[in-house]
């Protein structure tokens, strides 16, 4: 893992799932110094975070890259942005929205691809750019 | 999960953070239980936690509440989502 610090926190981290947890307690850390960002925000960044870097992990994973996830975070104006960056494959972030009943059997068959609508769900923003040769995810969230 | 389970409550009172693979988790194991015809509840009475199920529309689906008796009392009564 590497940082830096500017106006910026900037986290590379090897495409492991068990790094996941290192980018949410640096991501938490760096927001609770925006003091105007309530504990709740910290808490739905944490998640949100959370999700877009198990995204970009599986990404590499899935596509065998072992180039590091990047992870940067800035905090200024009573708002938190971060950006996850990996070098997967892309894909198409419309469709993994299930739109399905939450009763409906094709949703209860789903166990995993609900990180894009928790993210969505907690951020105040969230952009997805994907290409084939990667994937920037953005999500701002903002003080209440 | 043994094989003659049919109902489990599990308590997430001490659970300090959940995503989404922990909700593929709960996920997999309702799924299991209904195919015996059994059924699943949740203890979760910390709001931020609550939330991330809430979100994946968990609470249509299973019961969820603060307490084991809140659960288990909606189950006996067949309601999917006691009020927290």
């Amino acid at each position: 893992m590497s940082a830096a610090m500017n106006d910026a926190i900037e986290v590379e981290i090897p495409p492991r799932p068990d790094y996941v947890s290192l980018v949410r307690v640096v991501v938490a850390a760096a927001a609770e110094l925006e003091p105007s960002l309530e504990p709740a925000r910290v808490d739905d960044l944490r998640v949100a975070v959370s999700e877009a870097t198990t995204n970009a992990i599986q990404a590499h994973i899935r596509s065998g890259c072992t180039s590091p996830v990047r992870v940067s975070c800035h905090c200024s104006g009573g708002q938190v942005s971060v950006v996850v960056r990996d070098e997967g494959p892309g894909f198409d972030a419309d469709a993994v929205l299930d739109t399905s009943p939450a009763e409906s059997p094709v949703r209860l068959g789903r166990e995993s691809g609900m990180g894009i609508s928790i993210i969505r769900a907690l951020a105040d923003e969230f952009h997805i750019r994907s290409s084939p040769r990667g994937t920037e995810a953005c999500l701002i969230l903002k003080s209440s | 999960m043994a094989d003659g389970c049919r109902a489990l409550t599990l308590d997430l009172s001490e659970l300090d953070f959940v995503d989404s693979f922990g909700v593929g988790a709960v996920v997999a194991a309702l799924k299991r239980l209904r195919q015996r015809g059994g059924e699943l509840a949740l203890v979760c009475p910390t709001p931020r936690i609550r939330r991330v199920f809430e979100i994946c529309d968990l609470d249509r689906i299973i019961a969820i509440g603060d307490s084991i008796d809140a659960v288990t009392g909606s189950r006996a009564t067949g309601a999917a989502a006691p009020s927290a």
